[in-house]
């Protein structure tokens, strides 16, 4: 548990700052190490890789206007004032250490109120439930994305139509195999992945930039306590918003602060604490009930059922538990990489950037041979990559996301509706 | 000259023979439920054996026909009825491993009065078995596993659940459901399907587990090594199944072909 809770924390360190290496595609460079940790490791993992990198993500967005995470936003949009008034180093501060109390607040809450959700929990397996709620997340992505919604509607049935590929447990036959075996298999998970997503996101990102001066600074006078609650409350309660749920927690936040007429640096604890305080709440609906609400989210929770294990109530309070010390450790492992360390985290800057997209492809190509080769199916991997690859970079102007996420919960979306047609008509 | 010929024997003795190893083919997912009761039945082999997973029962069978090495494959009726994965059992079967029953469960408190009485019921079913739904008033409604069925039936999505009878005695000591028939309930006080439904033309219904065996001369002594022994009893137990009668290769072969026609 503790070198998960390390290795989930070192990379999402690297995830935060690394343009276009977030949390998802950080779980897919680790994949084959992933199948083979137990689920409170799996969990542990991911909850430190998404933790630190909320930390980490906001001192590119602060120094470099980049955003290390798709949640760092409101830091790159309050940055110029920020730098105007010289008041990068007390940013840096403010932001580690609101986000660290966040964290840690939302941990404790969660650990002390986890038990009395027993009654909610009939409700979460009502197949009524499961269909309103994946068709929720199916109109969220169609609606909440950089995509027009006529791509996102596209994106989507293609993503179901790739996931229906193999023989489906639900109507008992094969579909779209053509008598292939390796087709009936599916379509392989971690190629599709590495083809649509990474190599989609690596093609569009930018590296090149130069780190402006800052002081350090331990002094924590411009702390508002106000600002921090706001924030670590209203995140807590966004996180459970499937999808976008952090993003909203940080934006409403930055906005009820604005509302008050707040300084920049306020508007900025109010977003990061919501931020981390939105990690530990996003996790609970698939500890108690088994539902993804994120794209990583959706990772974990096929790994997790690759292992024969399901998320309930019962599991939930003690997974929580086991998990309950990585979560504090990634907070101040978080902590020190985003406040003492911040300047010394931007080396990674200076590195090539041609040479560490280099470094990725070839570990992803590795990863992927290795997986394949698991199930003898190394060429039908690499094909699979190859060709999911070329279409990952012919869709470099959109994002596809909404593929991926209908591809991975492709089972769930389809037999639930199936199952909701059944029961209802 | 003696110093030498002890030497060899030495040598010898603790060598250990290179006989082929045994591959132990998968035909289903990497972590899931078939996967593991390979990897547990592998632990009690003392041959050397090596897993090949296959992902799927079609590649199973397609490496299972081409194959020259000594191969030995669990298989049951839930994939020799898949399209494309039927196998030879007169030629391949070796023995019985073990076996799930079914039972048939309702809210807390139900009877078998009120299952009758009730026209168009929703069943929840397994997916592969849909079709015992035939001769019940009942719709089914597919699930992917049995624990989906039971949380179906405690949310009120489902009027009554077909799950094993193991997971339906274990939700009925916990006061969460009651079973009101079994398929085969010799070691249970659970009525038997077949008095209760005597038309009902799935009341015998059992999941079996069986080894195949090519190019593998002690097949059946391996069988009989697995049966019981610590990694597989283990596995047996957490996935609530049992062993079964063995009466002899042919017998066995027997009851699991009639019990797979309940299967198409």
């Amino acid at each position: 548990m503790l070198i998960a809770a390390l290795a989930g924390s070192l990379i999402g360190a690297l995830a935060g700052l690394i343009p276009a290496i977030g949390t998802f595609v950080s779980l897919l460079l680790v994949y084959p190490w992933l199948v083979e940790m137990s689920v409170p490791e799996i969990i542990a993992f991911f909850v430190c890789l998404s933790s630190v990198s909320q930390f980490t993500g906001s001192v590119p967005a602060l120094m470099l206007k980049i955003p290390g995470e798709s949640s760092s936003i409101i830091a790159i949009k309050e940055s110029t004032e920020i730098q105007k008034r010289g008041e990068l180093g007390d940013a840096i501060a403010l932001t580690a250490v609101g986000s660290f109390l966040a964290g840690l607040g939302a941990a404790l809450f969660t650990i002390v109120f986890i038990g009395v959700l027993d009654g909610v929990s009939l409700l979460a397996f009502s197949n009524t439930f499961l269909t309103v709620i994946l068709m929720g997340l199916v109109a969220l992505f169609c609606l909440n994305n950089e995509n027009p919604v006529s791509h996102n509607i596209i994106m989507i049935a293609a993503g179901l139509l790739l996931g229906f590929v193999g023989f489906n447990s639900t109507f008992n036959t094969n579909f779209a195999s053509f008598g292939i075996s390796e087709l009936k298999t599916g379509l392989p998970l971690y190629p599709v992945i590495t083809g649509l997503f990474v190599v989609n996101e690596l093609s569009k990102s930018n590296f090149d930039v130069k780190p402006p001066e800052f002081k350090f600074t331990t002094s924590l006078k411009r702390f508002h306590w106000g600002s921090w609650l706001r924030g670590t409350v209203l995140g807590y309660m966004c996180g459970f918003l499937p999808m976008a749920g952090k993003i909203i927690g940080t934006t409403t936040g930055y906005a009820w602060e604005r509302a008050l007429k707040t300084t920049s640096l306020r508007r900025l604890l109010n977003a990061e604490s919501a931020n981390n305080s939105a990690i530990i709440s996003s996790l609970l609906p698939l500890l108690l009930f088994g539902i993804p609400i994120t794209l990583g989210e959706a990772l974990i929770f096929d790994i997790v059922e690759l292992k024969d294990f399901t998320f309930t109530i019962n599991t939930s309070e003690q997974l929580f538990r086991d998990i309950l010390p990585s979560i504090i450790l990634a907070n101040f492992i978080g902590l020190i990489i985003a406040w003492p360390l911040a300047k010394q985290s931007l080396a990674i800057f200076k590195l090539n950037s041609t040479a560490i997209f280099v470094c990725i492809g070839f570990i992803l190509i590795v990863t992927n041979v290795y997986i394949g080769s698991l199930s003898n199916q190394i060429v039908y991997y690499v094909v699979v990559l190859a060709l999911s690859s070329g279409a990952g970079y012919v869709l470099r102007r959109w994002d596809t996301m909404p593929l991926i996420f209908a591809f991975i919960l492709n089972d769930a979306i389809i037999s639930n509706t199936y199952r909701f047609y059944l029961l209802n008509f | 000259m003696k110093f030498f010929i002890t030497v060899l024997t030495a040598i010898l003795l603790t060598t250990p023979v290179f006989a082929e190893p045994i591959e132990m083919l998968v035909g289903g997912k990497k972590g899931g439920s078939y996967f593991k009761l390979v990897r547990a039945i592998q632990k009690d082999i003392v041959q050397e054996t090596v897993v090949v997973d296959l992902e799927n029962c079609n590649r199973a069978v397609e490496y299972f026909n081409k194959t020259d090495k000594p191969t030995l494959m669990m298989w049951s009726q839930a994939t020799n009825i898949v399209e494309g994965c039927e196998v030879d059992l007169d030629k391949y079967f070796v023995g019985e491993l073990f076996g799930t029953t079914w039972a048939l469960c309702g809210p807390a408190g139900s009877t078998l009065e009120q299952f009758t009485a009730n026209t168009d019921k929703k069943l929840g079913v397994v997916g592969y078995i849909k079709h015992i739904v035939d001769g019940l008033d009942a719709r089914a409604i597919p699930y992917a596993n049995t624990n989906e069925i039971k949380q179906a039936l405690l949310a009120g999505d489902v009027d009554w659940g077909f799950t094993t009878l193991q997971k339906g005695m274990s939700a009925q000591a916990a006061g969460e459901m009651t079973c009101v028939a079994g398929t085969h309930t010799d070691e249970t006080d659970m009525p038997q399907m077949s008095k209760l439904l005597p038309n009902y033309k799935y009341a015998t219904l059992k999941l079996d587990f069986y080894m195949l065996a090519k190019n593998v001369n002690n097949a059946r002594d391996i069988v009989d090594t697995i049966i019981g022994s610590g990694a597989t009893t283990q596995k047996v137990v957490t996935k609530g199944m049992m062993y079964t009668d063995r009466s002899g290769r042919d017998s066995e072969l027997h009851a699991v072909k009639e019990n797979e026609k309940l299967w198409k």
